[in-house]
């Protein structure tokens, strides 16, 4: 089978944006142009300055952290209905990484304006806070794991559509505990989400997760020919 | 987006943190069907609903294997919903 070209990629990712943006309305923007973002990753340096201090004094410290360069330029990130994305993304170069994480993303804008029952805080601002507190509680992380255990199910559903089969169960659950410092009580929870909807993927369903419900009917209304050809 | 991000912070440092409300559950790691979706019952002890969608959505149904394991099964996929 023929690759497919770049800009015919490039298309079919715009298109998929154009079509998760009509259904919840979000911006994509640039992360290095974000101050909020190139905050986060001042305060990482710091983090990593502080680790490395003590680490000389023989004091280990058990957060697995991105470095601010990683941070800017190798993760999406959304907060609230703003999703950012690495400057290099953008270009017609970065259309697999739109596809794969554009998706994955704006699942977390939905999981944002839904929100859940997080007793006294309002619901507006529930996704937020048991996100941040995931590194401070059980609770916290219970739930970082439930909602990028379901984010990752749909760049899973995704991935599978463009080449043929999903990454391995293993992979994702190895991606998800590196890059989110999952205590030990999100990282189960995660991995019991994901369990699950590999088993559906297995059984030749897709997550039941909105983002990859109307990602992979797009696609396969409006990209049939991606389906499985692009290289892994 | 600053002073939403600067109060929530606020606030959290106030309150301490949240409580996520779920049912209670027995068996950490064990599955059930709840509303035609999975649920995890995870360490906390309360049931974590998989994914945000009933499995009806997309034509399939709640299921639970022979193992245990919750998932969106075809109509005709013979687990017991």
């Amino acid at each position: 089978m023929k690759a497919p070209s770049i800009e015919r990629l490039d298309e079919v990712a715009l298109g998929l944006r154009a079509h998760l943006n009509s259904k919840i309305p979000a911006q994509v923007i640039a992360k290095e142009d974000s101050s909020v973002h190139r905050a986060i990753a001042s305060a990482l340096s710091v983090a990593h300055g502080g680790a490395a201090l003590l680490a000389h004094l023989s004091i280990d410290v058990p957060v697995n952290l991105p470095s601010a360069e990683d941070y800017l330029s190798r993760f999406g990130t959304t907060i609230g209905t703003a999703i950012a994305l690495p400057r290099a993304w953008h270009r017609p170069e970065g259309a697999i990484e739109r596809l794969y994480v554009e998706p994955h993303e704006w699942q977390h804008v939905k999981q944002h304006l839904d929100g859940v029952d997080a007793g006294w805080w309002p619901r507006v601002a529930s996704h937020t806070v048991l996100y941040a507190s995931s590194v401070a509680s059980d609770e916290g992380a219970e739930y970082l794991g439930k909602v990028e255990g379901d984010a990752y199910a749909v760049s899973a559903a995704v991935w599978a559509f463009l080449t043929g089969s999903p990454p391995s169960l293993d992979d994702s659950l190895a991606s998800l505990r590196r890059n989110y410092a999952l205590r030990p009580a999100g990282a189960d929870t995660a991995a019991g989400i994901l369990r699950s909807h590999y088993r559906t993927m297995r059984r030749g369903g897709v997550p039941n997760v909105w983002a990859a419900r109307e990602s992979v009917g797009w696609l396969d209304a409006n990209a049939a020919d991606l389906r499985g050809a692009v290289a892994r | 987006m600053k002073r939403a991000v600067a109060l929530a912070a606020l606030l959290f440092g106030l309150s301490g943190c949240p409580d996520w409300q779920r049912p209670a559950c027995e068996q950490p790691g064990a599955y059930v069907c709840r509303g035609d979706q999975p649920h995890y019952c995870a360490p906390s002890r309360e049931w974590t609903p998989v994914g945000d969608e009933p499995c009806s959505a997309q034509g399939r149904v709640c299921a639970i294997d022979a193992d245990g394991e919750g998932f969106c099964a075809e109509r005709s996929d013979g687990g017991a919903p």
